[in-house]
C-alpha cells in the first residue's frame, strides 16, 4: 500500500505539537492549583492535585521522547497507523487525568468539566471521525463513572468548600442532567470540528493539486522552450553547411583558381546550384512543418473526402518515379468506409511523403504497396515497401525532427530529416497517429490512421 | 628531394567542399588526397603519410574532427604531421577535449573558419607547409 508520506509527516508534527501543548497544560494546572489555594484562598485538597500534575508531567516526558524518536525516523519507516495510535493514546490518557483532576476538585460541581471540549477539538483535528466519536464516548463514560461513583458513595466526593455548592452531587436529577449535557456538547463538538477539519483538508488538497499541476505545466513549458531552441540551432546548422559549400565552389571560379579548366569551372557552378536545391528543400520542409503545427491553431479548412481518392491520386503522381526504378506500385482498398474529415492538402502531404520515402529507399526491382482499410472507427493506411528497412534501435527516434536513420545516407546523402516529423505532426493534429514496423534489408511498413468521418 | 611534391590529405564529409579545396590547393602545386570520414582518413594516413592534414571539425558526429586530431597527436608515427582544422563560426565547443585525460588541450596547428576564403587558406597552408623547401 502506498503511504501518503506528506500526511504522515503532518500528523507527526501535529502530535508533537500536542505534546508541547501539554507542557503548557502542566504549568497551567500547577498555576491554577497554586492560585486557587493561595491567592484566591479557596481550600483545595492540593496533594492529589499536585500528584496528578506530576503524573501529567511524567507521562508527557514519555510522550515527548517517543515523539522525538518518531520524528527522527525516516518517514518511510513510520506507518500512519503508528502515529494514529500515538495520538489516540495521548488523548485517552489525558481524558483520564482530567477526570481525576475534576474528581479531586468537586466532581460534578466543578464547571471546569467544560475542558473536555478542548480534547474533543484536538481529537477531531488529529484523528479519524470514528476515533473522535469514540474518544467522546470515552470522555462521557469517564465523567459518568466519576459522577455516579460519587453519587453512590458519598465518601468519595471531595468538595471545594466555600466555593462550589456542596450538595449538588447528591441530586440525582442534577447529576444526570450534567452527564447528558456534557455528552451532547462533546458529540456536537466532535461533529462540527470533524466537518470543519474535513473541509480544510479538502481545501488543502486542492491547493496542493493546483500547485503540482502548475509545477508540471512550468516544467513542460521549459521543455518546450528547450526543444524550440534546439530545433532552431539544428535548422540553422543545416542551412549553414550548404551555404559554406556554395560559397567555396563559387569563390573558386570567381577568384580564378580553375581558370585553366573550363570544365572544372562549370562543375563548380553546377555543384553550387545543386546545393541551393537542397537548401530550398530544407526551407520548404521547415515551412510545411510550421504550417502543420499552426493549422491546429487556426483551424484549417477541413472537408470530407475519401482517403482512397487521395491515395490513388498520389500513387499516380509517383508512378513514373517507381517505374524508373522498376518498382512495382500497387494500391489495395479493403472495407467499405474511408471517409475522413481533414485538411486535404495536409493529408496529401502525408501520403505523398510516405510514398516517396518508400520508393526512394527501395532498391530497383522492389515493390511498394498501399492498403487502406477501416477498423474500430478509424481509417488505416499501410505503406509497405521492400526497401533497406530501419534498424530496431532507431525506430523510436524516427519521427523526431531532423532525424535521419544511419542507413538512409547511403541512399540519399542530403535529406532534411523533417519528412516523418511533418507526417506525424499532421496526423496527430487530426486526432490520429502514425507508427512503423521494419526489418533491416527486408522492408518497412508505415501505418497511419485517422478518425472516420460521420456520414 | 628539394622539389618533391607536398601531399595534403583533406578529411571532410562534404564532397563539394573537398572539391573546392582540391582545386585551390592543386592550382598552386600541392598534391591533394581526400577522405570522407575520420576512420578512412586515419587509414589513409597510416598507409601513406601526408605532409599535412586539413580536417573538418564537424562531420557525422559533433566532435569527430577533434577525435581524429586526438588520435593523430597521440600516435607517435603521425604526431608530427601538421593539422589545419576547419571550423564554423561559433563552434568553439569541445575545444578543450578532455583536458584531464591528457593534461593540456590538444593543439592543432591552425584553425580556419568556414566559409573558406581561398587566399587566406593558402596563406595558412603555406605557413605550415611551404611549397618549396
Amino acid at each position: 500500500m502506498v503511504e501518503d508520506y506528506a500526511a504522515v509527516r503532518r500528523l507527526i508534527t501535529r502530535t508533537h505539537w500536542f505534546v508541547t501543548l501539554r507542557w503548557v497544560a502542566v504549568v497551567a494546572v500547577a498555576a491554577a492549583i497554586t492560585g486557587t489555594q493561595w491567592i484566591f484562598r479557596i481550600r483545595l485538597d492540593v496533594t492529589p492535585l499536585f500528584v496528578l500534575a506530576g503524573i501529567l508531567l511524567f507521562y508527557n516526558l514519555v510522550f515527548w521522547a517517543y515523539a522525538r524518536r518518531l520524528e527522527a525516523r525516516s518517514v518511510e519507516r513510520v506507518s500512519l497507523r503508528e502515529v494514529n495510535r500515538f495520538a489516540n493514546v495521548q488523548i485517552s490518557v489525558d481524558l483520564v487525568v482530567l477526570t481525576f483532576l475534576l474528581h479531586f476538585s468537586g466532581g460534578v460541581e466543578n464547571p471546569l468539566s467544560l475542558f473536555f471540549i478542548f480534547h474533543m477539538i484536538i481529537a477531531s483535528i488529529l484523528l479519524s471521525p470514528l476515533a473522535s466519536y469514540l474518544q467522546a464516548t470515552w470522555a462521557v463514560a469517564l465523567y459518568a463513572a466519576m459522577v455516579l461513583a460519587e453519587y453512590a458513595s458519598p465518601s468519595l466526593h471531595r468538595p471545594v468548600e466555600g466555593f462550589l455548592p456542596a450538595e449538588l452531587y447528591r441530586d440525582g436529577k442534577f447529576v444526570l442532567a450534567n452527564i447528558g449535557a456534557l455528552g451532547v456538547t462533546l458529540y456536537l463538538t466532535v461533529y462540527f470540528t470533524v466537518s470543519i477539519a474535513k473541509q480544510l483538508r479538502r481545501r488543502e488538497a486542492q491547493l496542493m493539486e493546483a500547485r503540482d499541476s502548475q509545477e508540471a505545466a512550468n516544467q513542460r513549458l521549459a521543455q518546450l522552450e528547450e526543444r524550440k531552441s534546439r530545433f532552431m540551432r539544428v535548422a540553422a546548422h543545416q542551412l549553414r553547411a550548404p551555404l559554406g559549400a556554395i560559397s567555396s565552389s563559387l569563390k573558386v571560379v570567381l577568384e580564378g583558381y580553375a581558370r585553366q579548366d573550363p570544365v572544372k569551372e562549370l562543375d563548380m557552378i553546377r555543384r553550387a546550384v545543386a546545393r541551393t536545391r537542397s537548401m530550398l528543400d530544407l526551407i520548404n520542409d521547415l515551412l510545411t512543418l510550421s504550417r502543420a503545427k499552426e493549422a491546429h491553431l487556426e483551424g484549417g479548412e477541413r472537408k470530407r473526402f475519401a482517403l482512397r481518392e487521395v491515395v490513388e491520386r498520389l500513387a499516380a503522381l509517383h508512378k513514373p518515379r517507381a517505374d524508373e526504378k522498376g518498382i512495382r506500385l500497387e494500391i489495395k482498398a479493403r472495407g467499405e468506409q474511408d471517409l475522413v474529415s481533414a485538411e486535404q492538402s495536409a493529408i496529401e502531404d502525408v501520403v505523398g511523403n510516405l510514398l516517396s520515402n518508400a520508393i526512394k529507399y527501395t532498391p530497383k526491382g522492389g515493390s511498394v504497396s498501399v492498403t487502406t482499410y477501416d477498423r474500430d472507427g478509424y481509417v488505416h493506411c499501410d505503406v509497405t515497401d521492400t526497401g533497406i528497412g530501419i534498424p530496431q534501435e532507431e525506430l523510436k527516434e524516427l519521427f523526431s525532427e531532423f532525424y535521419r536513420a544511419t542507413n538512409a545516407r547511403s541512399v540519399e546523402r542530403e535529406g532534411t530529416g523533417l519528412g516523418l516529423s511533418i507526417v506525424k505532426e499532421i496526423v496527430v493534429r487530426h486526432s490520429g497517429d502514425v507508427s512503423v514496423r521494419s526489418e533491416v534489408n527486408k522492408g518497412s511498413t508505415f501505418t497511419f490512421h485517422l478518425p472516420l468521418a460521420q456520414e | 628531394m628539394a622539389s618533391a611534391k607536398k601531399n595534403i590529405l583533406v578529411i571532410d564529409d562534404d564532397p563539394d567542399v573537398v572539391e573546392a579545396l582540391r582545386t585551390i590547393l592543386e592550382s598552386v602545386g600541392y598534391v591533394v588526397d581526400s577522405a570522407s570520414d575520420g576512420d578512412s582518413g586515419l587509414a589513409k594516413m597510416r598507409a601513406k603519410k601526408p605532409d599535412m592534414v586539413i580536417l573538418d571539425v564537424m562531420m557525422r558526429k559533433e566532435t569527430e574532427g577533434f577525435h581524429v586530431s586526438y588520435v593523430i597527436k597521440n600516435d607517435p608515427t603521425l604526431a608530427k604531421i601538421p593539422i589545419l582544422m576547419l571550423t564554423a563560426i561559433g563552434e568553439k565547443t569541445g575545444m578543450k577535449f578532455s583536458p584531464d585525460k591528457d593534461g593540456a588541450y590538444l593543439p592543432v596547428e591552425a584553425f580556419v573558419e568556414k566559409p573558406i576564403e581561398p587566399k587566406d587558406l593558402l596563406a595558412r597552408v603555406e605557413k605550415l607547409l611551404p611549397l618549396r623547401g
